[in-house]
């Protein structure tokens, strides 16, 4: 699946468009983890603990958009975009969306960009 | 792995799930695939502060200060709520606010209990926790 967060997908020629296509998700660490990270706050520098979750969120609701896009019978997905929001404290949501298109007759490739 | 690259369809598709919804096995052998995904797309080389967390991690002193930390903080917090428990008990309240003040914190554990036993139960089927950064 081909993930690009321009408009068009460099050499190729966007066949149909199959519509929005997203993949969300909240997580959560641990309260232990999270009474470490308050100490690193306290301290100063990377807070691992929430770069590791931040990170575990994003990967999850990638994946989420790309089996919605997959799903769809898409190619690829492009003008792709993350927004994030707060829902609860400690707690990370991502949203991942892009339009979900079919390429023209050429295989896809499998990369993301 | 087909079903992890997303490319069964229909009754392939639906055989598969079938499958998956009946073996456990094979629930796990797809996270573990999935796991191993995301490790391959996480291919940014380890930064110089993670050898010196390595060494950090590995320093006897600094293992035995984080176990005594950890042992007295939770130790203190445990015995704290038990005697709180006790306090509740053994206070002047009257039978019917006790008992619900009792159920309250009983219901309240056994939750956490509960909540506890369910991610332990899908924390094996749950890739993205290998995802470092």
């Amino acid at each position: 699946m081909i993930v690009v967060t321009t408009e068009t997908v460099v050499g190729r020629t966007i066949e149909s468009s199959l519509g929005l296509v997203r993949g969300t998700t909240v997580r959560s660490r641990h309260v232990f983890k999270d009474i470490r990270a308050a100490m690193k706050n306290l301290v100063g520098g990377e807070v691992e603990e929430y770069t590791k979750l931040v990170a575990e969120t994003r990967e999850q609701a990638l994946d989420r958009m790309i089996a919605e896009a997959r799903a769809r019978g898409a190619d690829a997905v492009v003008g792709f975009r993350f927004a994030t929001s707060e829902v609860a404290r400690a707690a990370a949501e991502v949203v991942a969306y892009g339009t979900a298109v079919r390429l023209d007759g050429k295989s896809a490739g499998t990369g993301t960009s | 792995m087909a079903f992890a690259d997303g490319e069964l369809r229909g009754e392939e598709l639906d055989r598969f799930q079938a499958r998956l919804a009946s073996e456990p096995g094979l629930v796990r052998e797809v996270s573990e695939y999935l796991a191993l995904q995301l490790i391959a797309r996480q291919m940014a080389p380890r930064e110089p502060a993670d050898y010196e967390w390595d060494r950090l991690r590995e320093d006897i002193a600094h293992q035995a200060g984080e176990r005594l930390s950890w042992l007295l903080f939770t130790g203190a917090v445990l015995g704290l709520i038990v005697t709180g428990v006790i306090g509740i008990a053994n206070s002047e309240l009257e039978t019917l606010p006790k008992t619900f003040a009792l159920g309250a914190i009983l219901g309240l554990g056994l939750l956490l209990l509960m909540t506890l036993r369910a991610r332990l139960r899908v924390l094996p089927y749950d890739p993205y926790r290998k995802v470092e950064r």
